[in-house]
C-alpha cells in the first residue's frame, strides 16, 4: 500500500484516497470469487478423495466433457474463425442482420438453446427426415452433447476472431496481397498471426463455456451416464444422490480448469514480455 | 514467433483431450453385441430401477441406458423422436398426451403404479415441525416443487385438498382450531424456492446449510431413505388429504428394442415389480 501511495507523484490526498478505494473493491471482488471456491475445497477429506476417483460415474464424466468441449472447440474453431475474419474484412448489405443473428446463442438460456436444438435436429424435427434417411439419430448420443456446446459456445469464438481480424492495419493486409496473390496464404501468414491474441483468447472462453454447459445438454442429448452425463450435469445429479461425488466432480472441474487457464495466461504473459 | 508457439501448444492441448476421448470412448462407438434399452425414466425411479438393472441385463443379456429427468422434459424429448424404447412417468398424463399424438406403441400405456407425498424435515428440526399445521407457522422455511413438475403439482393438490377438508369449516373433516384457515396462502407464503425436480428438494432439505427447514416430497424418498440408512426425517401426510398419483410407463412406437421393452414393461407389471416398488415405497 505504501509503494502504491508513494509512486504517485505529486498525488493529492483525495488521489490516494481513491487508490485505497481501488485497493478495496478489488479485495472485495477478489474474496467474492475466491472464498466460494475454496470453500468447496474444503468440503472433502483427503482420504475420501480416492475412493470417489475411483467412482465410475465421476471418471466418465471427466473423460465425457474433455473429449466434448475439445471437440466443440475445435468445430467452432473451424467455422468461427473463417466467419469471422469474413465479417471483419467486407462490408455487405444485411451485415448487422447476420451479426446479430449469430450472437443470438449467446443471449438464449441453455434450455431454450436445447429445445430449439431438439426442434431442429431430432428425428421429428425440421432436419429429421434427412438425418433418418442418412440413418443418423442425433439426440441421446455423444455427438449431440458436442453440437450442444459447440452451439452455446461458438458465438465466443465468432465475436473474438471478428475483433481481432477488424484490429488488423488493412495497409499490411493489402500489401501482403499484392507481394503474393494467394488469399489463402495472406490469411494463414499474415492475418492469423496478427489477430492471435484475440483469436487465442476466444478460443480459451469457448472451451470454458462448452466445459461447463448444462441446460442445452441435458434437453438436447439426455442424461445417459457415460454417453452424454457430462460434469455439470453429473455434478447435479450426484449432488443429491452421492454429495461427496458431486463435491469431488465440481472440485476437478476447478482443477482441471485452472490448470488449462493457468497455462495459457503464462504462454501469454511470456510471449508479451519477449516482445517488449 | 512466440505467439506462434503459444498457438501451437494450445492446439495440442485441445487435440490432445480429442485424441484422449476418442481412446476412451472406443467402447461406445463401436457397435455392440448385446442389445441397448433405452429407458426414459422420472426421476423418482431412478434407485428402484438401478436395484433391477443388473439382474434384467443378465437375465436377458442386454444393457440398460437410463436417462433420468423430469417427465415433462422426457415427454418433450420423446415427442422430438429422441430414441427411447421405454418412458416411465411421473404422472400418466404425459404418457397419454404421447398417446394422443399417435406416438406409441400398440396405443398402449398403462399405470405401473402410484406415489404419495410426505413432509421432510432438515435435520435436527430446527422448526420443530410436527405437523401440516407447523408449515404455515410464520418463518418456516419451505421448499416445494414447481408445480409444472409431478411431485410440485401435488403438492399444490394436497394444499388445497386441506383447504377444502380440514380449513373449510362446513366441511365435516374442518379442523376447528383454525390452524387450516388460508392454508394456502400461509404456506406459500412460507415456500423459499419452487424446485425443477424432487430430487432437489431432498437435496436443499438435507444439504443443511439452513436454506430450507421443510419440503415436500414422494413418499418413495422416505423409504429410500430408510434403506439407505439416512438420518433425516420425515412426517407423514394423512390419506384423507394427500395426492395419489398414478405413475405410467408405455413404450414409444420409434422403439427399437420394442420385445426387450415389453419384457421390462411387463416386469413392473409384475408381482415381483410390484413388490420391488412397494419396498421403495411406491404403491401405497
Amino acid at each position: 500500500m505504501q509503494k502504491i501511495l508513494k509512486r504517485t507523484r505529486g498525488g493529492s490526498l483525495s488521489d490516494k484516497f481513491i487508490l485505497v478505494i481501488l485497493g478495496l473493491i478489488v479485495l472485495t471482488y477478489f474474496l467474492f470469487v475466491a472464498i466460494p471456491i475454496v470453500g468447496i475445497f474444503l468440503k472433502i477429506e483427503p482420504n475420501q478423495v480416492s475412493a470417489q476417483l475411483r467412482n465410475s460415474a465421476v471418471i466418465n464424466a471427466i473423460e465425457l466433457s474433455l473429449f466434448t468441449s475439445g471437440s466443440a472447440t475445435l468445430i467452432a474453431f473451424v467455422l468461427a474463425v473463417p466467419t469471422g475474419y469474413f465479417m471483419a474484412t467486407r462490408d455487405f448489405h444485411g451485415k448487422a442482420i447476420l451479426d446479430t443473428i449469430m450472437d443470438l446463442p449467446i443471449l438464449l438460456p441453455p434450455a431454450v438453446a436445447g429445445i430449439v436444438l431438439l426442434y431442429a435436429f431430432a428425428p421429428r424435427g425440421l432436419l429429421g427426415p434427412i438425418f433418418n434417411r442418412l440413418g443418423i439419430i442425433i439426440p441421446g448420443t455423444t455427438i449431440a452433447v458436442i453440437i450442444a456446446e459447440c452451439f452455446v459456445a461458438s458465438p465466443f469464438l465468432l465475436r473474438a476472431s471478428k475483433t481481432g481480424f477488424e484490429r488488423m492495419d488493412k495497409d499490411i493486409i493489402n500489401s501482403a496481397k499484392m507481394l503474393s496473390g494467394s488469399r489463402l496464404r495472406v490469411f494463414f501468414t499474415v492475418a492469423l498471426p496478427l489477430a492471435l491474441n484475440a483469436v487465442i483468447s476466444g478460443t480459451i472462453e469457448t472451451w470454458a463455456r462448452a466445459m461447463g454447459e448444462f441446460g442445452a445438454t441435458l434437453m438436447f442429448a439426455g442424461n445417459l451416464p457415460g454417453i452424454t452425463q457430462t460434469m455439470p450435469i453429473a455434478i447435479y445429479v450426484l449432488l443429491y444422490s452421492n454429495p461427496l461425488g458431486g463435491v469431488m466432480l465440481a472440485i476437478i472441474l476447478i482443477i482441471i480448469s485452472f490448470s488449462i487457464l493457468i497455462v495459457v495466461r503464462l504462454l501469454e504473459q511470456k510471449s508479451l514480455r519477449i516482445q517488449k | 514467433m512466440n505467439k506462434k508457439i503459444l498457438a501451437v501448444i494450445l492446439v495440442v492441448i485441445v487435440v490432445a483431450a480429442v485424441v484422449l476421448g476418442l481412446l476412451a470412448y472406443n467402447g461406445t462407438f463401436t457397435s455392440k453385441s448385446k442389445p441397448t434399452l433405452i429407458v426414459f425414466a422420472a426421476s423418482s425411479l431412478t434407485y428402484v430401477i438401478a436395484n433391477m438393472t443388473q439382474s434384467f441385463e443378465n437375465a436377458n443379456n442386454c444393457i440398460i441406458r437410463v436417462n433420468a429427468a423430469s417427465s415433462s422434459t422426457l415427454e418433450t424429448q420423446i415427442t422430438q423422436g429422441s430414441p427411447c424404447d421405454v418412458f416411465m412417468s411421473a404422472n400418466i398424463k404425459w404418457n397419454k398426451a404421447l398417446n394422443s399424438s399417435g406416438l406409441l406403441y400398440q396405443n398402449y400405456y398403462t399405470n405401473f403404479t402410484k406415489n404419495s407425498l410426505c413432509i421432510i424435515l432438515a435435520t435436527g428440526n430446527p422448526k420443530n415441525i410436527t405437523s401440516l399445521a407447523d408449515l404455515a407457522k410464520p418463518g418456516v422455511r419451505i421448499v416445494v416443487a414447481d408445480p409444472s413438475v409431478p411431485v410440485g403439482e401435488y403438492a399444490n393438490d394436497t394444499i388445497y385438498n386441506i383447504a377444502a377438508t380440514w380449513g373449510n369449516s362446513t366441511s365435516p373433516e374442518y379442523v376447528t382450531s383454525g390452524a387450516y384457515v388460508n392454508y394456502p396462502t400461509k404456506f406459500y407464503a412460507n415456500v423459499v424456492s419452487y424446485e425443477t425436480d424432487d430430487e432437489n428438494i431432498v437435496g436443499d432439505v438435507s444439504l443443511n446449510v439452513g436454506t430450507a427447514d421443510a419440503g415436500i416430497v414422494f413418499v418413495s424418498d422416505w423409504a429410500y431413505a430408510s434403506l439407505t440408512h439416512e438420518t433425516v426425517q420425515f412426517l407423514p401426510i394423512p390419506s384423507s388429504v394427500n395426492t395419489f398419483k398414478s405413475y405410467g410407463i408405455c413404450v414409444p412406437s420409434e422403439a427399437t428394442q420394442k420385445s426387450l421393452a415389453e419384457t421390462f414393461m411387463n416386469y413392473w407389471l409384475s408381482a415381483q415389480g410390484q413388490a420391488l416398488l412397494t419396498e421403495f415405497g411406491f404403491g401405497s
